[in-house]
């Protein structure tokens, strides 16, 4: 997916600190894995997420980015009991919400997730998309070494 | 199908006492998005990584905040017996991802939008 187009408005977040530069976007986003195209069946699109292990996967026509389909989008589908070996990736997927800048701080990408209310922001940079950032990606920041965590006090 | 059928019967727990690091760091360990906040046995309510999202996005400090002021309460829940399309609504109705299986009043497993997935 490097170098898709139309990642729509990219969110001016504050670039992190060249101190803190181990937290930024860039660091903890997903590349490289192969697009969905719209008239995908919803069925393969489940089966190449759980063999990538992510939620989501952007959805391209054409080279432009036109949208994401996210597994809440395939819980969607099963609830209203379709079948996926039928439906296509068209009719679930979602609009792309804004996309963030890959040197933002893990903690812009957290926020704007929570204010958008989704787990996964395109990634750009010079306006081209160049990766993905999820929930688990940001909070991997978060995740304290359990032997240090043993002598913090009450 | 039956929730039981899916669930996965191993609960990570926290308590809300602990930190939001403990917490965060436990998820990493055990590669779950959701803990059941209990105490003395009792479900009080979920944390999942939306929660500490939001604390992130306020600028909690993980070392000091304690589950309790972020986790969700309380709980959306599944029975054993549930459908598992009826889960599956249940989580699209509630926006959750993770649901807690729960039987006689006492937690016995634990379901996620991703084992629902089987079905699509």
């Amino acid at each position: 997916m490097i170098g898709d187009r139309g990642a729509g408005p990219v969110l001016e977040g504050e670039a992190a600190d060249a101190a803190d530069s181990a937290s930024t976007v860039e660091c903890l986003m997903r590349t490289g894995l192969r697009p969905l195209e719209p008239s995908d069946r919803l069925a393969a699109a489940a089966a190449r997420m759980r063999a990538a292990q992510v939620g989501v996967l952007t959805v391209v026509e054409d080279g432009e980015l036109i949208g994401l389909l996210t597994e809440r989008d395939l819980l969607r589908a099963v609830a209203d009991g379709l079948s996926t070996d039928v439906t296509l990736v068209r009719e679930y997927m979602r609009p792309v919400p804004c996309a963030i800048r890959a040197d933002a701080a893990a903690s812009v990408a957290a926020a704007r997730m929570m204010e958008l209310r989704v787990r996964h922001l395109p990634v750009v940079r010079d306006s081209l998309v160049v990766g993905m950032v999820s929930a688990d990606d940001v909070l991997r920041q978060w995740g304290v070494p359990p032997e240090l965590l043993i002598d913090e006090g009450p | 199908m039956r929730v039981s059928e899916l669930m996965r019967s191993e609960v990570w727990q926290t308590r809300p006492d602990a930190t939001l690091a403990e917490a965060a760091a436990r998820m990493r360990d055990h590669g779950v998005g959701a803990l059941a906040v209990t105490d003395c046995g009792l479900l009080l309510g979920m944390v999942t990584e939306r929660d500490l999202l939001w604390a992130m996005a306020d600028g909690a400090l993980p070392r000091v905040t304690i589950v309790a002021e972020y986790m969700s309460s309380p709980p959306i829940v599944a029975t054993p017996e549930m459908d598992i399309l009826a889960a599956s609504r249940t989580m699209i109705e509630h926006d959750v991802r993770h649901l807690p299986v729960v039987d006689a009043g006492e937690v016995v497993g634990m379901v996620a939008a991703r084992d629902l997935l089987v079905l699509a």
